[in-house]
């Protein structure tokens, strides 16, 4: 792993689009400002890890696992009035 | 063309009909394409069947079902980099997860799937310091008042 010493307002440049600026330091707390094209997606590691994991779970799911989930559930569209 | 699935077997679909997420989605980087097959026809559900893996689907629900202000919890800069110039023309769903043993269903409020239905590109989103949750309980809804649901308008098939 590459490491860098900066101080606020210095930047790291990844790639030729990529911008990292540390914006504060308070305590053990960092804000980085990061500016990178809108196809690179960026998140806190935590989140996107906690996401992906459930897609991964969620990716489980068949058929059968809706019977009576199904009825619980949904309205019968014949039986509510929106639907016209 | 036709598509071998695990969950459906044979299905035929048309190519333009594809909805394609160009980063894939997390967990699964190489799940570009995808078609929404309908669960059955009273049903809230749908399937995101993807056309890469046959194995590979997810099941969904339109998030505006569970809370009809959803909408308002997109961030603006997302919406644009899909090319979507007001909110109201995005598709949104949600990823339900089935969680067997507890004998629930959740709905990823969290990040859902939003899409672009001219362009049908799209991408999975995380409302970050929104107030929706990961696992969004869906029977619970139901469990407490079974009957009540079953009255609520909004929770009506849209079409």
């Amino acid at each position: 792993m590459l490491v860098l010493t900066r101080k606020v307002g210095e930047r790291i440049a990844i790639g030729e689009d990529i911008f990292v600026t540390i914006l504060d330091v308070k305590g053990r707390q960092v804000k980085l400002g990061i500016q990178a094209p809108p196809h690179t997606q960026v998140h806190r590691e935590e989140v996107y890890v906690r996401i992906l994991e459930e897609n991964r779970a969620a990716a489980m799911a068949q058929k059968e696992d809706l019977e009576g989930l199904d009825k619980l559930i949904l309205v019968d569209p014949r039986g509510s009035g929106k639907r016209g | 063309m036709i598509l071998e699935t695990t969950r459906f077997g044979k299905i035929e679909l048309d190519d333009k009909d594809a909805i394609v997420f160009p980063d894939g989605i997390p967990g699964f980087p190489e799940a570009r394409r995808f078609v929404l097959l309908q669960h059955s026809p009273q049903s809230p559900f749908h399937w995101l069947q993807n056309l890469e893996d046959g194995a590979l689907a997810f099941l969904v629900i339109d998030p505006l079902l569970v809370d009809e202000d959803y909408l308002g919890s997109i961030p603006e800069e997302e919406l644009r980099e899909l090319g979507i110039g007001q909110v109201g023309e995005a598709a949104v769903l949600s990823i339900v997860r089935v969680h067997r043993e507890a004998r629930k269903v959740t709905a990823n409020l969290l990040a859902p799937l939003l899409i672009n239905p001219k362009t049908r590109r799209g991408k999975q989103v995380i409302l970050m310091g929104s107030r929706y949750e990961m696992r969004h309980d869906l029977t619970a809804l139901s469990t407490d008042s079974e009957a009540e649901v079953r009255e609520k308008p909004s929770f009506a098939p849209q079409g």
